[in-house]
């Protein structure tokens, strides 16, 4: 419990309003976005904390607005940290975080392609799974699987007939 | 249109030029889709593809209940499938909180264990395929198949088994299982001295792999990496130690760590590992408690609204299952945070500056499953 | 006998057609021998390579499988020979005839026994080195007209392995050249009536049966030099976009060429058609001697085809740094030193 208490406080002097609340098993703390880069920069250079590495990076769409997690670890002293940050307004944009660690690279990739997240100054931003001319975003709530399927499929048939 | 064309090219001058490799390549084992930047046969730029089989497993697990969804996830690294069921499992568990019986939780571990080997047996006979030795995996297949018949004979599958469930597992295990996982070690100990005659100790194989693909420390923690990639890179991440769950913690076994960061240094940690994973089912088998293999659990599982997750380590890596539950029958999101996706990302790195034949190599050493990077 | 079929032959096609009719004949006889013993190494291969894998290998067709081979090339007979859309046509049809014509050529001065050989060439070892070199031609065309990047990353590297390989080959054989100062195949042969020149030449000839042993195996593109077809790595190589009968000449050719590799290695290091003689055992040698030259011959040839197949399905293969660093570093500078070392031993006279 003295490592929770010291964690707390060393939080409360990088981020003095933060409030720490859990997630899962985890500490979770809640930034802006226009200050996520900014904060998870600190997070990443602090010292005591040096969280060197992001285990994950994740989006969760709650209708009213999409929640984005990212779960940040140090590997000197073990200590796990999510980090969320809520957009409420489209278009939906971050900042990428690939300058601080590299694994976000593909994470970010990842959920511009499902959640139409973009992140500025991403190397590389393209859809990773889905083909390019797919329309919408998968993992949205707003996303009705089926009548998309339908469409994709009905171009590509025209397509065809037309190359035939 | 165009744009998007020209965002899935790669730029070349003159004296380079482009190539696939994937998404049908023998060595990419699946279909994973390499752009390569060649400089005669030096790697100058590398762009990975992906997509070719991604099915849309969290989509899919939004529409499914808590007792399906599981089964959904043995496709994903279709080679530790028990291990990602496990990890589903432990998370609704939590959810739930449900206390597992003593038996169940060893018989869990003790197939989990078996599931690692024989993905680690499977991944050093293709090893020595890709590096060009076809032998060996003929030799690696034999052990294995004596694992996948217990399954067989307890599950009722050989692959994909389905043998975890929330609460437990399936069904108890076959009569003769004890006695066969026994001859399996018996026989495995007495093959092992096979397994380094044929590719550890070879000059050929040493000089393929040694100081090829280095992965500094920094690196490996930066981009992510979990398992025995990350393991081989000096850093210690055996989710089995830091978060024992089911039975690991009445278990002794070494973290394997190596801090070469090469080739060599991730094929000796896998290989070391199966031994550790032999130490843990040796300790196991004999003390399987008595009682029930699965407890009670209600026909239609809600878990209280809020957010659940859980991590195992597959034989790959970390796996993450992370459950957003608002309450109802089915989870409202699921995130599966796969090993494979994080260490894809190291392959660029590795081998920027690296030749064809090293590739193929650092490929080898990685472990990639293909289902597991696209879900 | 064959005096015998000369003479039926000049009686039917007079004095003057008949030599011809004969080279035809010989011919055919040739071909047919080179693919049938193509067709057993393949079979052998296959059976050998499934017993070091505990497995059963090919038993379906024929009994043990035997028939597996014909029934192979039967299948590729009837299969469409493709071409790419974009390939050059007339090369990437010619290569795979011209690596076939090459290796049925550098059959021409082997001899299978004292009095079967084709041609008793006075320069017999220098000219199956030349010609089989030419073969490394058909194999830049294949994988140049292919117009597939893997194919002609193929081909380069095979032409980098064969031309820096047949160096090490050639100072090994000039090594056996100058012990036994003949260049004709029977020359050599001959040169051994009193021992094998593995067993009495020395070092030298040891180093170079050794450095032979590799270098021929590279030449052959074989695992552990299978560079230019790697599978993992080049999915097949030169003969990537090569199917049906075009693809059975690659196949073909590349038995027959494993063939040539171990009948020069007998020739030259195992005694030819010699039979194994050991001073002061006259009884033995008596016996061993009545074994016909012919099954000495071939015993040798397959006992090498064994140790290639051997080599094969053991070792993984190399990277091409490596492959040339193995010849250019390694065997080349050894073979050169060797070479001195044998001409002294040879100067003085040291032969067994």
């Amino acid at each position: 419990m003295m490592q929770q208490n010291g964690f707390e406080q060393i939080l409360k002097s990088i981020f003095p309003e933060i409030t720490l609340s859990k997630c899962a098993q985890f500490n979770a703390i809640e930034l802006k976005p226009e200050s996520i880069y900014a904060g998870l920069e600190k997070l990443h250079q602090q010292s005591d904390l040096k969280f060197d590495m992001l285990v994950c990076l994740t989006a969760v769409d709650r209708v009213t607005h999409i929640e984005v997690l990212y779960h940040l670890r140090s590997t000197f002293n073990g200590y796990d940290l999510i980090v969320k940050t809520a957009l409420v307004e489209q278009p939906y944009e971050l900042q990428s975080v690939v300058p601080l660690w590299r694994s976000a690279e593909l994470f970010e990739m990842e959920i511009y392609d499902m959640f139409g997240i973009s992140f500025s100054g991403h190397p590389d931003l393209r859809r990773l799974f889905m083909p390019d001319d797919w329309e919408g975003f998968p993992l949205r709530k707003s996303y009705k699987t089926t009548d998309v399927a339908d469409n994709y499929l009905d171009s590509h048939k025209l397509l065809l007939n037309q190359q035939e | 249109m165009e744009q998007t064309i020209n965002n899935r090219i790669l730029q070349s001058s003159d004296d380079e030029f482009i190539i696939n490799v994937g998404p049908q390549h023998p060595s990419t084992h699946g279909v994973l889709h390499l752009q390569l930047r060649l400089d005669g046969e030096e790697i100058a730029d590398l762009k990975p593809f992906l997509g070719y089989i991604h099915r849309g497993i969290e989509k899919m697990c939004e529409s499914l209940t808590y007792k399906q969804f599981i089964y959904l996830t043995s496709r994903m690294d279709y080679l530790s499938a028990h291990i990602n069921n496990q990890a589903c499992c432990l998370a609704i568990e939590k959810s739930l909180q449900v206390e597992v019986p003593e038996r169940a939780k060893v018989i869990r571990t003790l197939m989990a264990e078996l599931t690692r080997l024989a993905s680690h047996q499977l991944w050093w006979g293709s090893t020595g395929l890709d590096m060009g030795a076809v032998s060996p995996f003929f030799y690696a297949f034999r052990e294995r198949e004596m694992i996948l018949e217990i399954f067989e004979e307890t599950c009722g599958s050989r692959l994909t088994m389905n043998y975890c469930v929330p609460g437990g597992v399936m069904n108890d295990i076959h009569p003769d299982f004890v006695s066969k996982v026994k001859k399996l070690i018996q026989q495995f100990k007495a093959n092992i001295h096979e397994y380094d005659e044929l590719l550890t100790g070879n000059p050929i194989f040493q000089s393929r792999t040694r100081g090829v693909g280095y992965l500094p420390k920094e690196d490996a923690i930066s981009l992510a990496c979990s398992g025995p990639v990350a393991r081989a890179s000096g850093i210690s991440c055996d989710v089995r130690k830091k978060e024992p769950y089911d039975a690991y913690d009445r278990v002794e076994f070494e973290e394997i760590i190596a801090s070469e960061g090469d080739c060599f240094a991730r094929y000796r940690v896998r290989m070391k590992e199966m031994l550790e994973s032999m130490k843990i089912i040796e300790q196991l088998i004999d003390n399987i408690p008595a009682g029930d293999y699965r407890a009670k659990i209600k026909g239609i599982i809600k878990p209280p609204a809020g957010e659940y997750f859980q991590r195992v380590e597959t034989a790959r890596g970390e796996l993450g299952v992370f459950i957003v539950s608002d309450g109802s029958n089915k989870p409202y999101r699921v995130k599966f945070r796969t090993p494979n996706f994080s260490n894809l990302a190291a392959l660029k790195p590795m081998s920027l500056g690296a030749k064809i034949g090293d590739l193929v190599a650092i490929m080898a050493s990685l472990d990639l499953i293909i289902p597991d990077i696209d879900r | 006998m064959i005096t015998w079929i000369g003479n039926k032959l000049t009686e039917i096609f007079g004095t003057t057609l008949a030599p011809y009719v004969g080279y035809v004949l010989i011919g055919f006889a040739i071909i047919t021998l080179v693919v049938l013993m193509a067709v057993i190494s393949i079979y052998l291969e296959r059976k050998i390579a499934a017993f070091m894998q505990m497995r059963l290998g090919p038993m379906r067709v024929g009994k043990w499988g035997t028939l597996q081979a014909f029934a192979d090339v039967f299948k590729l007979m009837l299969k469409e020979s493709l071409t790419p859309a974009q390939a050059d046509k007339q090369l990437f049809n010619i290569a795979p005839y011209l690596v076939l014509t090459v290796s049925f050529l550098a059959f021409a001065p082997i001899a299978f026994s004292p009095s079967l050989q084709l041609w008793d060439l006075n320069i017999g070892v220098l000219y199956v080195t030349s010609v089989s070199s030419v073969g490394v031609i058909g194999i830049l065309m294949a994988g140049w007209a292919s117009n597939n990047k893997y194919s002609l990353l193929g081909a380069m590297r095979s032409g980098a392995q064969i031309v820096s390989y047949e160096l090490s080959a050639g100072i090994a054989i000039l090594t056996i050249v100058m012990m036994s100062g003949s260049l004709s195949v029977s020359g050599i042969i001959q040169s051994q009536a009193d021992g094998w020149w593995i067993f009495k030449g020395h070092i030298p000839a040891i180093i170079a049966f050794v450095i032979f042993a590799i270098a021929s195996t590279a030449e052959l593109n074989r695992a552990p030099f299978d560079l230019a077809e790697a599978e993992q790595e080049l999915t097949a190589g030169f003969h990537t976009e090569y199917s049906g009968m075009q693809f059975a000449m690659f196949f073909l050719a590349e038995y027959t060429n494993m063939f040539i590799v171990s009948m020069l290695g007998t020739t030259l290091f195992l005694g030819g058609w010699m039979p194994l003689h050991i001073a002061g055992w006259e009884s033995f040698n008596h016996l061993m001697d009545k074994i016909p030259p012919f099954l000495w011959f071939f015993g040798k040839v397959f006992i090498s085809l064994f140790m290639i197949i051997w080599f094969r399905w053991t070792f993984p293969r190399l990277r091409i740094d490596q492959l040339l660093k193995l010849e250019w570093k390694y065997l080349l500078p050894i073979g050169m030193v060797n070479l001195v070392f044998g001409a002294i031993i040879t100067w003085l006279g040291w032969i067994l």
